[in-house]
């Protein structure tokens, strides 16, 4: 895989290699709230889709999760929290129909948004062999999902 | 709220450079393991080894600085509580508050507020017993843990080459370890073999009908096979074997093939000679833009500064004659990815196809000499002269390459012939049957080698400099055409005959020289009026 190709080609790519950590960019989606919390519903899994019923008024409750690395809490709401320590588990949640973007999403949110490389990203998602199209995709103008390198 | 995980960049960095301490735990450490390490190993453990060394040394500044405690989850705190955090780039704080943690998932634990000397406050997990990342962080204050390695990796993906490079360099340094292939392992602890194991190793490959054999099978041939772990036998063989004279390494990169020197065909040897390359210095400002493009329209394997594209699939050369004599092809930028590439060995076997027939024939590819052997028996066959098209297209993998010669049917052709009588060189038109396809401009052909071969000897004898060799070759091909004018590939080829180089100087004699005057396009005539 020849990355550097592809970073002469345009001016937010020539920063990155192989070695670039992607994550989920908190503050793209901070003036987002709603369409991250409207997103993250998406994930979850049917049964908790049910529970959670986003139309009606949810029960907003937070949850402490602790990076892995450093102990550092983090609150996360309930809806996160189920996509973290259930649906992410389940058989469905990243298919071969899913969209590259939202897989590497759906990736980055079960690992608790840990910054990955891309060539795990690309193992992460059953993509191996596309690295240069998801380097493409991260690391193009345009942000998509908050998905950006660290 | 999606959090970011920052790992803070260290600072000792930029001045880290191996101590003997250093040389001394990674020995050890290869001395529990008893194989060799990559170097991407070797780079991680001792990273690992200094920053716990950081760690140590932040906890004792903490210490000094009354910060008594060192962050750990499983510990509990209380408000007004000076706390260190190493794993945050050696960050301290103090606790203001405490709550209860909630998350099924860690069982029961707690929540401490801390502000930061960076005057931000952030969160830690304490109390927390039953979550293996306490377990991460217990091992970690002993230096040999899963975080530990985690955080080494972090920083080496973040640094790679820096970090190899500066760690490879000093390990070189190191007279105890030794390098073999990007493992390195102690001398002293490698397994000895002794001359008879060689002798034996010189025996399997003399009965290989000079095929190359891997380091694995060599070693199953002399019967060492259980004398010692397999990783570790295989090193030590490729170290005796490479500081034995013997024996080559002709694999290309990623795999080690021993070869005997002494099966290696004479020929190469010869082919070295023909093809050595004259150093000449062109200052690039003696090249207009037009002479550098014809410069590289000829694709010489010895013209400087060619940055091209990586090149794909087949790719067609216009032969030298030097590498018509030598029996090679040229190894460029243009063809390189059609050939093996090796980091150490000087040459790597290859089999080159002939296209037409099928037959496959041994090659070898010199890697600092730029050429591709093993084509000669191709050149006598199909009668090949200096000018022809020869197309060299890719074979199943990288150790084989197909050599397609442009054959057609034989046509009588009024072809360029250099002829050398009493001692000069002349050239001449002379009818000749032409069976292969050939480039116009480049064309050339020898009447009697040996007379060509005694006057470069000559040449270079009296030390004849390339200005003189350019003059008298190029008023000699003036002399073919009424016009009297000479193109550029037509000079680069006559030139090579009796001297090798690169177009670049030859264009350069012609661009400094006011004898010669460009009148357009690649043509040149000589006006020694002027």
């Amino acid at each position: 895989m020849k990355l550097t190709t592809i970073a002469e080609q345009t001016e937010n790519v020539q920063r990155m290699n192989q070695q670039t950590l992607f994550h989920i960019d908190a503050e793209w989606w901070a003036p987002r709230e709603d369409e991250y919390q409207t997103y993250l519903y998406s994930l979850l899994c049917d049964k908790h889709q049910e529970e959670f019923d986003y139309v009606d008024d949810r029960e907003y409750k937070l949850f402490d999760w602790v990076n892995p690395q450093t102990g550092e809490v983090f609150s996360i709401d309930s809806i996160e929290y189920s996509v973290r320590s259930h649906c992410s588990s389940q058989e469905d949640y990243i298919t071969k129909g899913t969209a590259m973007v939202d897989s590497v999403f759906r990736v980055l949110i079960a690992n608790g948004n840990q910054p990955l490389t891309i060539k795990q990203l690309a193992s992460c998602i059953g993509r191996i062999g596309q690295e240069t199209t998801i380097l493409r995709m991260l690391g193009g103008r345009k942000v998509y999902k908050g998905l950006r390198p660290l | 709220m999606i959090q970011n995980n920052n790992l803070s960049d260290t600072g000792w960095l930029e001045s880290y450079s191996l101590q003997y301490q250093d040389y001394d735990h990674l020995i050890n450490l290869l001395l529990e393991a008893g194989t060799p390490w990559s170097t991407k190993k070797v780079v991680l453990a001792l990273l690992e080894h200094k920053i716990k060394q950081e760690q140590e040394k932040n906890a004792i500044e903490s210490e000094d600085k009354d910060l008594t405690e060192v962050y750990s989850p499983d510990e509990t705190y209380v408000s007004g509580q000076a706390v260190h955090f190493p794993l945050l780039d050696g960050l301290s704080g103090e606790v203001i508050s405490t709550r209860n943690g909630h998350n099924p998932d860690y069982g029961e634990f707690e929540v401490m507020q801390v502000l930061c000397e960076d005057d931000i406050t952030r969160e830690f997990a304490i109390g927390l017993t039953s979550h293996h990342l306490s377990d991460n962080f217990n091992s970690a204050n002993n230096g040999n843990s899963n975080l530990l390695s985690e955080f080494a990796k972090h920083i080496l993906q973040k640094n790679t080459p820096m970090l190899e490079n500066k760690i490879q360099a000093d390990l070189l340094e190191c007279r105890e370890l030794v390098r073999l292939s990007g493992y390195w392992f102690p001398v002293d602890l490698l397994v000895d073999i002794n001359s008879g194991y060689l002798n034996l190793a010189e025996a399997a490959l003399d009965v290989a009908n000079g095929l190359p054999l891997s380091t694995k099978e060599l070693l199953q041939q002399i019967g060492m096979t259980e004398e010692s772990d397999e990783e570790l036998l295989i090193f030590s063989l490729n170290y005796a074997l490479q500081r034995d004279e013997r024996f080559e390494d002709v694999g290309p990169v990623g795999q080690v093939l021993w070869f005997l020197g002494s099966m290696k065909p004479r020929d190469i040897v010869m082919s070295e000679k023909h093809l050595v390359c004259e150093s000449v210095d062109v200052l690039s400002d003696s090249l207009t833009e037009d002479m550098k493009k014809l410069s590289l329209a000829l694709r010489d394997e010895f013209s400087a500064n060619i940055e091209i594209e990586p090149a794909k699939g087949s790719v067609e050369v216009v032969l030298t004659y030097p590498h018509l004599k030598a029996g090679t092809l040229p190894l460029s930028p243009y063809t390189a990815h059609l050939f093996p590439s090796a980091l150490v060995s000087p040459r790597v076997k290859i089999t080159l196809i002939d296209a037409l027939s099928g037959e496959r024939l041994p090659g070898w590819v010199a890697q600092k000499e730029r050429f591709v052997w093993g084509v000669n028996q191709l050149y006598k066959k199909y009668d090949v002269i200096a000018g022809a098209r020869i197309t060299i297209a890719p074979g199943a993998d990288l150790s084989e390459s197909v050599v397609h010669i442009d054959r057609r049917n034989p046509v009588k052709e009024w072809v360029r012939t250099l002829v050398v009588e009493d001692g000069r060189l002349y050239f001449e038109l002379r009818k000749r049957d032409v069976s292969v396809g050939f480039v116009e401009e480049n064309i050339v052909c020898v009447e009697d080698s040996d007379d060509v071969k005694a006057l470069c000897k000559q040449l270079l004898h009296n030390g004849v400099t390339l200005e003189k060799i350019v003059e008298r070759i190029f008023r000699e091909l003036s002399k073919l055409t009424p016009q009297g004018n000479v193109h550029a590939h037509t000079l680069y080829s006559a030139v090579n005959v009796v001297r090798r180089i690169p177009p670049e100087p030859i264009l350069a004699v012609l661009g400094i020289n006011l004898c010669y005057t460009h009148i357009g396009d690649a043509y040149w005539r000589y006006e020694p009026s002027q």
